[in-house]
């Protein structure tokens, strides 16, 4: 965790993020114009919540197979970390529909309640209650082995919600983002070659963010435990 | 200043951008946006010196 390549690769690639994200040529597209530039932060922040996701279950399952407690830290430090990327692409998300699905000089739709009821902005927010339940359920549980247990167990169920909630369902249903017709940020058809070649860095750079500040919650947490047993 | 800004507009092939924010003061945006994160990169950094610091004292 105290290595440092890929903390500088974080910062390369976030500084490749900003400078080309805001200098690469972009398609015409109608409603959206300048702003499908916010792919490579608002869709980086869902990018990076799954990374965070996907190691916090790692991690749960760590646990459920060794029993040691650092990897109960570690997989709670990942949740955590995820759930704030996760509500930053919410607000991410507010800010950019609000100046074209809500465009009142503009409006896409004839309400605001047809933004409101868009499935996929329902579905992230259920995925994030169900990691905000995990710790709820963590917070309830005295004694630390079973606390690490159970919620580490809930947090596999938690992880695989994510799939129908944010992916599955609002691409069933009629929907207000792109890609209903397989990945929506994976698209090739979706996103011309240059945004590609600064969108994929641009993701692993937001995912590397997420990774290295819950590193030093985890050291931190790390640091406390020891701590406490020294007393 | 904000002239030498607007010579790379010559330069660039894209001209389709006729918003008020053609390239002339993206180069402000890029800018703030970068200075954000070399705030967040050199808290981030201070905080790591501090673990390590506390990690090693813990040894």
């Amino acid at each position: 965790m105290t290595k440092v390549w890929w903390k500088i690769l974080c910062v390369v690639l976030l500084v490749l993020a900003i400078v080309g994200g805001l200098l690469v040529k972009i398609p015409n597209l109608p409603v959206l114009g300048e702003t499908i530039r916010n792919l490579f932060y608002h869709v980086g922040m869902w990018a990076a919540m799954f990374t965070l996701f996907t190691c916090s279950l790692v991690h749960s399952i760590k646990y459920l197979s060794n029993g040691k407690l650092k990897s109960d830290i570690a997989a709670s430090a990942y949740a955590s970390t995820g759930i704030i990327f996760g509500l930053l692409g919410y607000a991410t998300g507010a800010v950019w529909a609000s100046y074209t699905w809500a465009d009142p000089n503009n409006p896409a739709f004839d309400s605001f309640s047809a933004v409101a009821r868009e499935p996929k902005l329902i579905g992230t927010a259920i995925a994030l209650l169900i990691y905000l339940a995990y710790f709820i359920l963590r917070s309830s549980i005295q004694d630390m082995d079973q606390r690490a247990k159970i919620s580490a167990v809930y947090n596999i169920f938690a992880f695989a919600m994510l799939f129908p909630t944010i992916m599955i369902v609002p691409r069933i249903l009629p929907s207000l983002h792109p890609g209903q017709e397989g990945n929506p940020a994976l698209n090739f058809k979706d996103t011309s070659p240059e945004m590609r070649l600064i969108e994929y860095p641009a993701f692993i750079g937001w995912a590397l963010l997420g990774v290295w500040i819950t590193t030093l919650k985890i050291r931190l947490e790390k640091i406390k435990e020891k701590q406490f047993i020294k007393e | 200043m904000m002239l030498l800004m607007l010579v790379p507009i010559l330069a660039n092939a894209q001209s389709e951008n006729k918003l008020m924010y053609s390239n002339g003061r993206i180069y402000v945006v890029i800018a703030v946006m970068l200075i954000i994160l070399l705030g967040i990169v050199l808290y981030l950094v201070r905080i790591e010196r501090k673990l390590k610091k506390l990690e090693d004292s813990n040894r």
